[in-house]
């Protein structure tokens, strides 16, 4: 049987086909269809335009799944979509017109399934995953599971509403970005100089500033591991903060990234300086893929659409009374004043300890 | 609020009324206003230009084909590249500034929208329009200045077909579509051609000449729908560039008149070929471009009040809506070989010169 896992995020909606093949799970196809949910905010909540958008998206999707023959998809949402003011009608209206429920992924979770659909790279030198989110990020020591994790409740967009006057930071509000994640990172732990020395890349954002550094670079991406080198990735960082042609670069290849592609940049950068890292590798399985193969093990849970029966089956994850609370999605930046980071049950250790779940 | 309008890239019918719709919602709804026409699109905000604009001046011109702020083409890919130390995309936002606006219509088809993107990333508060004659811009069921081009080459492949008819001829017209066959395909289902050539169904020489021999039994004459942008299927595997070159080698730009003459040998009917050119563009705009450029300048303006920017204006479902910029720029809505209008067309007869 083939699945499928759809995952919407604040600038896209993008979905994995799989099949077993024996006891692995293989990744057959993946699509990716841009969706700026900010622009189709309405103060706090997604305006009915954007529940229309992403209503049409998602049917659209579901017509492709069901013409490639999939069996069951699951339909989930990550720190994005907890965070509209109007979720509840959100889903109810995406149900309506979809038949899909959406399946509520909180960040530890989501930091969870990125770690189990990377654990093959648990083998490099003292390796930690990264995922930047819109409204959340996620930071995993590969090889602690559950323990490694430290999971930000602040992510791209909280960073761009709080900083950037204008769509992108400039140089200076770059910098007063930069002061701040790594007091955040400092408040929760995070290790510094030495500890990891790769770092794994994960998401569609890390995807996107990727494909901006192949572009950048003029580098082929091959059949092997997506890596960047680091010198080479700090000048594409610059470029983008203060580049004349930074727009043109964004809009080649991330369009729908506009607003979080900086803040990613300057995330990143303070990330692998902190960490003194030299192994950058881009991963292309995340959430998606560690959702799927948990649920496949019966270790998630979740409703999915059946085809067969063109119903949905299963009760959705995490009921909407146990959801995060609900954060603003205008541009009226976002201040709290005590760290609400979900502190590591013990600090994050490297995979070179030999730890591995 | 401080408004400026422009207008860019190709001339289209609906230009002046969506401008004209823009106008009067901003002046009856907006208070504190002034508006300002930038003159030749993006060339004029380079330079820093613009002219103050009265409620009369938007009195008038509903029906008026062209543009009345004149307009130019910019390619997009200069927009980046420094020119004695800055760039136009530099130039275009200092002068936003300068010209102390809040908000910025962009009236264009996809070059112009992937250029509003780029102003609206370096933050100018932008919202563009549909506009071309080729109904190819990404979520939108319909661009403004189609319905009307779709009505000139129908009314001109119309006029046509009595010479072609009264001459036993096979005639090729030759309509504006580079990347998309929408034009083409309306159009020439509306005249009644026999067989339609789009980009997005690569034709076959053999198939397309064996149409012809077939359809003599029954009619004496053809009419075939060719766009511009028609592609051999040998050449479908080929990039742009390298199809540009070849055409360009044999001292043409698009493959109508060597397909009427291959037509014409293999055949032995006396085949002709038109280009109907910049008729399609010119004119005044038809009574549904009227409406659709009112609802949509009302619209676009209406959200300029509400202060929603980075959107483009379109109508779906026939609803008038928004899209993100970020969500369409660089993308282009091309024809469904598969899709409604291309079966019904197969359904009838018509041929897309495939085997």
């Amino acid at each position: 049987m083939k699945y499928a896992v759809a995952d919407i995020s604040s600038s896209s909606l993008s979905v994995i086909i799989a099949e077993i093949c024996g006891t692995e799970i293989e990744v057959t196809g993946k699509e990716r269809e841009s969706l700026s949910l900010l622009y189709y905010m309405d103060g706090k909540d997604l305006s009915r335009r954007g529940m229309e958008k992403l209503a049409a998206a998602l049917a659209q999707m579901k017509s492709r799944l069901a013409e490639i023959g999939v069996g069951k998809c699951w339909l989930i949402a990550t720190a994005a979509l907890r965070h509209i003011g109007n979720f509840a009608e959100v889903t109810e209206f995406v149900r309506q017109r979809t038949g899909l429920i959406v399946n509520l992924i909180d960040g530890k979770s989501e930091a969870y399934c990125d770690y189990i659909a990377n654990r093959c790279y648990s083998s490099c030198d003292r390796a930690v995953l990264v995922d930047l989110g819109g409204k959340s990020m996620e930071i995993c020591a590969l090889g602690d599971g559950k323990d490694g994790m430290v999971c930000f409740d602040f992510g791209l967009i909280d960073l761009y509403e709080k900083f950037a006057d204008k769509i992108k930071p400039d140089e200076n509000e770059a910098k007063d970005m930069g002061k701040y994640v790594r007091t955040r990172f400092d408040k929760a732990g995070l290790p510094e100089d030495g500890e990891y020395k790769t770092v794994v890349l994960v998401g569609q954002t890390c995807g996107s500033i990727y494909d901006m550094y192949k572009e950048f670079t003029d580098t082929d991406e091959g059949d092997g591991a997506k890596t960047m080198e680091r010198k080479a990735l700090f000048r594409l960082i610059k470029r983008l903060i203060s580049g004349a042609d930074r727009s043109r670069l964004i809009l080649q290849t991330a369009p729908e990234k506009t607003h979080v592609i900086l803040p990613a940049a300057v995330v990143l950068k303070k990330l692998i300086k902190r960490f003194d890292a030299t192994n950058l590798i881009v991963s292309d399985y995340g959430v998606k893929e560690g959702y799927l193969s948990l649920m496949l093990d019966g270790k998630e849970s979740g409703a999915y659409y059946d085809f067969g029966s063109e119903s949905t089956e299963g009760d959705a994850r995490m009921p909407l009374g146990k959801r995060d609370k609900g954060r603003t999605g205008s541009r009226t930046p976002v201040r709290r004043n005590k760290s609400e980071e979900i502190p590591a049950k013990k600090r994050v250790k490297s995979a070179g300890d030999g730890k591995q779940s | 609020m401080r408004i400026g309008i422009l207008t860019s890239g190709g001339d289209c019918a609906g230009l002046n009324a969506v401008i004209r719709a823009i106008g009067l919602y901003c002046y009856k709804n907006i208070q504190n206003l002034e508006i300002v026409g930038v003159p030749d699109g993006y060339g004029g905000l380079i330079r820093g230009d613009s002219l103050r604009m009265t409620e009369h001046d938007f009195s008038d011109i509903l029906d008026r084909g062209g543009t009345v702020l004149g307009t130019s083409r910019q390619p997009f890919k200069r927009m980046t590249v420094e020119e004695n130390g800055e760039s136009r995309l530099e130039k275009m936002c200092e002068n936003y500034k300068k010209l102390g606006l809040d908000c910025l219509f962009t009236l264009g088809g996809a070059g112009t929208h992937k250029t509003a993107a780029l102003l609206s990333f370096e933050g100018c508060n932008v919202i563009g329009l549909p506009k071309t004659i080729d109904n190819d811009i990404y979520g939108t069921d319909v661009t403004f200045g189609f319905q009307t081009a779709v009505e000139v080459v129908t009314d001109s492949i119309d006029r046509i077909k009595t010479t072609v008819a009264s001459h036993r001829r096979t005639m090729l017209v030759e309509i504006m579509g580079n990347k998309a066959g929408w034009l083409t395909l309306n159009s020439g289902i509306a005249a009644g051609a026999d067989m339609i050539i789009i980009p997005e169904i690569p034709f076959n020489i053999d198939a397309v000449c064996d149409f012809i021999s077939g359809s003599r039994k029954d009619k004496p004459y053809n009419i075939i729908a060719v766009a511009e942008g028609a592609t051999l299927d040998s050449e479908a595997a080929f990039k742009k560039s390298e199809r540009i070159f070849v055409r360009t080698d044999m001292g043409e730009t698009t493959v109508t008149r060597h397909l009427a003459e291959i037509i014409g040998e293999r055949t032995g009917t006396e085949t002709r070929y038109t280009v109907l050119g910049y008729l399609q563009r010119g004119g005044t705009p038809c009574a549904y471009d009227r409406l659709l450029c009112t609802r949509l300048g009302s619209f676009a303006a209406h959200l300029a009040k509400e202060g929603r920017f980075g959107v483009t204006a379109a109508a779906v479902g026939g609803e008038i809506t928004f899209n993100a910029l970020s969500d369409i720029a660089g993308k282009y809505k091309l024809v469904d070989p598969k899709g409604a209008t291309v079966r019904s067309a197969k359904d009838i007869g018509i041929s897309f010169g495939i085997k």
